[in-house]
């Protein structure tokens, strides 16, 4: 364990790191606390709460100094007290409400001391209070009997000295140690130290009064006292909560025990070496690198949005230049095709909709961002038009966006998630139980918005107010989670420089976070636009050099993309080694990437030679007004307008799916098409073979293998019925064709 | 050692064979210690979408202040000292197939949150997303019949429309939405009938030529829920008695008319349709039911403008008895149970367009078949229609009651993707007046 400085916890664990067999009662005890804290994933039957311990609230009590904001409420929280199932739900239990998870002090204590004239606290007879007769089984409760001894005479000596809530101190630090441990083999115990540092100087070891809660049960266990067990291998997280803080505790252990020896060719850039040191860490061996055709194919879907064309797949395939991948990201990178399609990623990021019936204005804001795109401009500069546009939508289009939204809450929930990949959702109604997030941060970020009017003429009219829900006032603007804004400034102004600032710890890390999961297949963060305290990345130091790099790159996109897509990481097979764990998070092989419904459809397109017709636009991404999408595509699930989409949402092909791919005419017409590919190649009389090995070049940038082709010749042109022989090898191709559009080699970019 | 990590594909098969031996055994019509008295084998949801009132429905406040009464008044039914709204004839003749849980509260009045409570029997939470429970069911019944195991009709865009059925299930188990209304003229299943000149012929070649191409890709191991998906789909399409069930042309007109011309009486026949053909599971979603204004006109009378001006209650009073009495002669009442709810009920003031807002705090669901003692009134509101004033029953609860119901195990275990242990329904105990 860390040394620790301030004065010394008062308990220290004599145990070092061990191993043993994990004991029963543990693995039930651990299950109970979690279904009593966290109550929206696992909610025991109506109030079940925990007795509990508290050697350490003991200590402090032994002061005379019971503080009601640091030692009384996180002794709520233990019991389960204002989780969500019992007094913290938002209409209470029984008449009693206590905020959720403690998060708001101020109105726990109001709610026990002063609430119906303070009848919950006696203060001649203070055991005698509801506040403690309930919880400890002299007066019926319907959560039962949840406070120990302890922790009541803790609570009665606090009424004994007049219950107040004289905020002695606060919590400024929460210390947990380790904050991350690897395991050598499982099961491995390992205990956790917790420390509280406050205000006024003091530190305290809050171990036994932390809430502990796995976000896996079956990976990981923590018990009452903090004794956590790994009990998988992979990478597991914990969230550990102290009064208004919470914070992780990650722990990681191998798949396999051998040593993992990694080939010269698994570093390529710094992007390898934390994903490799965590290969390591989990003794995982990565897959080799793709061949030049698969890697021709993956990176031209993930710059331009295309297939490659079978020239460019054998121009690359029989280049013998050493550094010919760098020079094809830089020449993509360079082509107009990546302007267009990656202006298609950044407006279903930014979620570009028409407003109501207004085309014009949703023309106007992806004219803006293709030339921002197009000229490489900086993603800060786009992000501060974003907040700070105003006029005429039809020539200004950045402000647009300020249309997509009936009210400034909208439009804060929007720019947090949009521009910081964070959730202020939950803080609405409640402080945020799973972060930092508060209610003044959420109404207060409402509040930077109010004014706007979001007519075609979008203009700051200074007025309007966002009423906080909790006092009834108006809500102050305020920085999320930093300071109030003075009324002297425009507060998109103040917003705009703080998201923007290099410091800002959210701004580049959710940008590259989003460019990485566009290229790798899955967010480091996942989901990508969910960062927050208790979501950890999955490799905390990629994400933050990733950041870096951003930033100090003028936050622009190539150079980004350009260096994530010269890693070795990029560069890995989507083949997994032979008897591999299945890894689906540490990139040990490059993970296959479901085509989306545009580019899907725009390569259905290129194959069968037959284009689109988009209300008169022939590529799907380049298509603004996505309800046509909608309609035209919804059996490959396109991205509904206004909708936040992620790489999961697209793979989600049901059965109406497939059965439109099968019977309807997305497929079929073009396959038919007497102008497509396929009857031109049969009105030329080509042979099967020559077809096979064409359409495969188109799909798959490969040509078949030799058992393939024999295959196809066999089941095309082998003939049981010379009458129809010429109708029935058409149809036969026709259904390879089919196939082939169906097949997951096709659908997924690998 | 190497540990081998286990994958999705892993879990699911675990979650499955838990499943199979602690909740399935009466649905697969074996013996089964614990679920005795287990008579559902399907269950059909109409969903009022929305949120329906409880006042003008199954809780009519008669004796009330106007505000709160509403515009219309109530009825005795077929079982002496319970009344229903006027609006309920036909359901109030027959109200001994019916239970009325009247005392339902939750504290979500937001469409999506309401819906995704009452659909799933968990409150929503951006840690995980829970499976609707004919997602559930279709997951413990997966692989049975050419007919998917989860149908809705004619779609689940429910509550606004962002709720995922599946949750943490496989996408295997979203629900086959027809897509079309069956009470248009000429209704058929979307994408259901083959494209010109691809006959069953070429259906089989083309799944085999895929699975040719697959089968190239297996080595790596590359997870694909489309596969369930397009299996699924391939058996609808070509089997015969699957096309059958999805064709309302079998019905005479008189078995048409008896359901009613709206939308929410020919789901409800193409409903039975399904359930005689061994779907467990069919969802019935009527929308409109977000009466903020004009109960008169929305409720009862329906736009004069319409060609069949009728209001959603009297549809509803209509398809739903018509459905009871159906299944009631077909012999198939005890084993399908029948639910009738939506996400919440509305204030128990008239606002001033005399409309209803949202109000989750009490409202009321009714539940018929598959073995439910009916003729009963289950908890009650108070005098305004407020609050519970008697037996708080969560749709947590009542998610609880379905399952029971229909013989699964609310204990059973499911897994997520990662491998974390879920029960199917945690918060929630089985109303003991309905379960038995």
């Amino acid at each position: 364990m860390m040394p620790l400085g301030g004065p010394k916890p008062m308990r220290r664990r004599a145990s070092p790191i061990y191993s043993q067999p994990l004991r029963g009662n543990e693995v039930i005890r651990s299950s109970i606390i979690m279904m009593a804290i966290y109550p929206f994933v696992l909610r025991p039957l109506r109030c079940v709460c925990v007795l509990i311990g508290c050697g350490s609230l003991l200590a402090a009590a032994s002061d005379g100094a019971v503080d009601f904001d640091t030692d009384i409420v996180p002794l709520l929280s233990k019991a389960g007290c204002n989780a969500a199932s019992c007094h913290g739900s938002t209409a209470g239990q029984g008449g009693f409400r206590l905020s959720l998870f403690g998060g708001d002090p101020e109105f726990d204590y109001r709610s026990i001391a002063h609430e119906f004239a303070g009848r919950r606290l006696n203060h001649v007879n203070p055991p005698q209070s509801l506040l403690l007769a309930k919880p400890t089984g002299r007066l019926e409760h319907g959560g039962g009997e949840v406070l120990s001894a302890d922790a009541a005479r803790v609570i009665a000596e606090w009424i004994e000295a007049g219950a107040k809530r004289s905020q002695l101190r606060k919590l400024d630090r929460l210390v947990v140690t380790p904050t991350t441990f690897a395991a050598k083999g499982v099961p491995t115990s390992f205990p956790l130290e917790v420390v509280a540092h406050f205000s006024d100087g003091t530190t305290r070891d809050v171990t036994d009064t932390a809430l502990y809660v796995s976000q896996n049960d079956a990976a990981l266990d923590v018990d009452l006292s903090g004794l956590v067990t790994v009990k998988l291998a992979g990478q597991h997280t914990a969230t550990v909560r102290f009064a208004d803080r919470v914070t992780t505790v990650g722990a990681t252990s191998p798949f396999s025990p051998a040593g993992v020896s990694h080939p010269k060719s698994a570093r390529q850039n710094w992007i390898d070496d934390p994903i490799n040191a965590k290969l390591v860490a989990l003794g995982l061996t990565p897959a080799g690198a793709c061949r030049d055709a698969e890697f021709v194919r993956r990176v031209s879907l993930d710059l331009t949005g295309r297939l490659p064309s079978p020239e460019r797949v054998a121009r690359f395939v029989t280049n013998v230049d050493q550094s010919k991948r760098t020079k094809l990201v830089d020449e993509l990178l360079a082509s107009d095709e990546f302007t267009s399609y990656w202006t298609h990623l950044l407006a279903t990021q930014l979620r570009v909709q028409k407003p109501a019936t207004d085309a014009r204005a949703a023309e106007a804001m992806d004219d803006w961002l293709r030339a921002e795109v197009a000229g490489d401009a900086r993603w800060d500069e786009i992000a501060r038009s974003l907040i700070l546009s105003e006029g005429d939508t039809h020539a200004n289009g950045a402000a647009t966006v300020h249309r997509f939204f009936a009210t400034a809450r909208d439009e804060a929930e929007y720019m947090s998630e949009v521009l910081m990949g964070v959730r202020l959702r939950c803080a609405n109604c409640h402080n945020h139980p799973l972060d930092r997030w508060t209610q003044d941060d959420y109404h207060g970020l409402a509040a930077v918005f109010v004014g706007l009017e979001r007519g075609q003429v979008v203009r700051d009219t200074g007025r309007g107010e966002i009423t906080h829900p909790r006092t009834g006032a108006a809500a102050l603007a305020r920085i999320p989670g930093e300071r109030f804004l003075t009324e002297s400034n425009d507060p998109r102004d103040e917003f705009a420089d703080w998201l923007v600032a290099p410091e800002n710890p959210y701004f580049a890390h959710a940008m590259s976070g989003r460019v990485w999961e566009s290229l790798m297949g899955r967010g480091l963060v996942s989901p990508v636009d969910d960062v927050r305290a208790t979501n950890p990345p999955s490799h905390p130091e990629l994400l933050d050099r990733l950041a870096d790099s951003f930033a100090a790159g003028d936050y622009k996109l190539r150079p980004l993309i350009r260096e994530i897509c010269n890693s070795a990481a990029y560069h890995r097979s989507s083949t997994p080694l032979e008897g591999a764990p299945n890894d689906d998070r540490f990139y040990s092989h490059a993970l296959a990437k479901p085509l989306s419904a545009e580019v899907l459809a725009d390569a259905i397109g290129d194959v069968t030679g037959v284009t689109g017709d988009y209300a008169g636009v022939s590529r799907a991404i380049d298509v603004v007004d996505r309800t046509v999408l909608a309609r035209q595509l919804a059996a490959l699930g396109p991205c509904l307008p206004g909708e936040a989409c992620s790489v999961d949402a697209v793979s989600q092909r049901g059965i109406a799916s497939q059965l439109h791919l099968m019977n309807g005419g997305l497929i079929n017409a073009k396959i038919g098409d007497s102008n497509g590919r396929l009857h031109l190649l049969i009105d030329l009389d080509q042979s099967t073979a020559d077809i096979v090995t064409e359409f495969y070049l188109l799909a798959l940038s490969r040509p078949p293998t030799d058992a393939e082709l024999t295959g196809w010749i066999e089941a095309i042109d082998s003939q049981d019925d010379l009458q129809g022989a010429r109708r029935t090898r058409v149809a036969r191709r026709e259904d390879f064709l089919w196939a082939l559009l169906n097949c997951h080699e096709f659908t997924t970019n690998n | 050692m190497p540990h081998r990590r286990l994958g999705r594909r892993d879990f699911l098969q675990v979650g499955g064979l838990a499943a199979l031996g602690l909740g399935l055994g009466s649905i697969c019509g074996r013996a089964n210690a614990t679920a005795s008295a287990t008579r559902a084998k399907s269950c059909i949801l109409i969903w009022l979408d929305g949120g329906p009132s409880h006042l003008e429905t199954l809780d009519p406040k008669p004796h009330a202040t106007n505000e709160v009464r509403g515009p219309f008044g109530a009825i005795a039914t077929s079982v002496a000292g319970i009344e229903i709204s006027e609006l309920m004839p036909l359901t109030a003749a027959s109200i001994e197939h019916t239970a009325i849980v009247r005392s339902m509260t939750s504290p979500l009045g937001e469409h999506n949150f309401g819906t995704h409570y009452l659909m799933t029997g968990y409150k929503p939470t951006p840690a995980l997303n829970y499976p609707a429970i004919g997602s559930v069911v279709s997951h413990l019944h997966r692989g049975v019949g050419e007919i998917p195991s989860h149908v809705a009709i004619p779609d689940l865009r429910v509550g606004g429309g962002k709720f995922v059925a599946p949750g943490y299930l496989s996408t295997s188990v979203a629900p086959f939405e027809v897509g079309g209304d069956p009470a248009t003229a000429g209704f058929r299943v979307r994408d259901l009938d083959p494209f010109p000149g691809i006959v069953d012929e070429r259906l089989a070649r083309r799944r085999s030529y895929l699975q040719q191409l697959n089968g190239v890709q297996a080595a790596a191991e590359v997870i694909q829920p489309a596969d369930a998906a397009f299996e699924q789909a391939y058996r609808l399409m070509t089997s015969p008695a699957a096309k059958r069930a999805f064709d309302l042309a079998d019905e005479s007109d008189a078995t048409k008319r008896r359901y009613g011309g709206k939308s929410i009486g020919q789901c409800c026949l193409l409903a039975r349709r399904l359930v005689e053909a061994g779907v467990p599971f069919v969802t019935v979603n009527n929308r409109g039911w977000d009466t903020h204004n004009d109960l008169v006109t929305r409720l009862k009378e329906g736009y004069s403008g319409a060609k069949d001006p009728v209001g959603l209650v009297p549809s509803l009073d209509l398809a739903y008895s018509a459905l009871i009495s159906d299944l009631s002669e077909r012999g198939l009442l005890d084993e399908t149970l029948v639910v009738v709810m939506g996400e919440f009920g509305r204030t128990p003031k008239l606002n001033t367009q005399a409309g209803r807002d949202h109000w989750p705090r009490v409202f009321s669901v009714m539940l018929a078949g598959g073995g439910v003692p009916g003729g009963q009134v289950i908890g009650a509101s108070d005098e305004q229609g407020e609050s519970p004033a008697d037996r708080p029953v969560t749709p947590a609860d009542m998610a609880a009651t379905i399952y029971k119901l229909l013989g699964i195990d609310p204990a059973t275990t499911l897994y997520t993707s990662d491998g974390r242990p879920v029960r199917v329904s945690s918060e929630g105990e089985p109303i003991s007046e309905l379960v038995g």
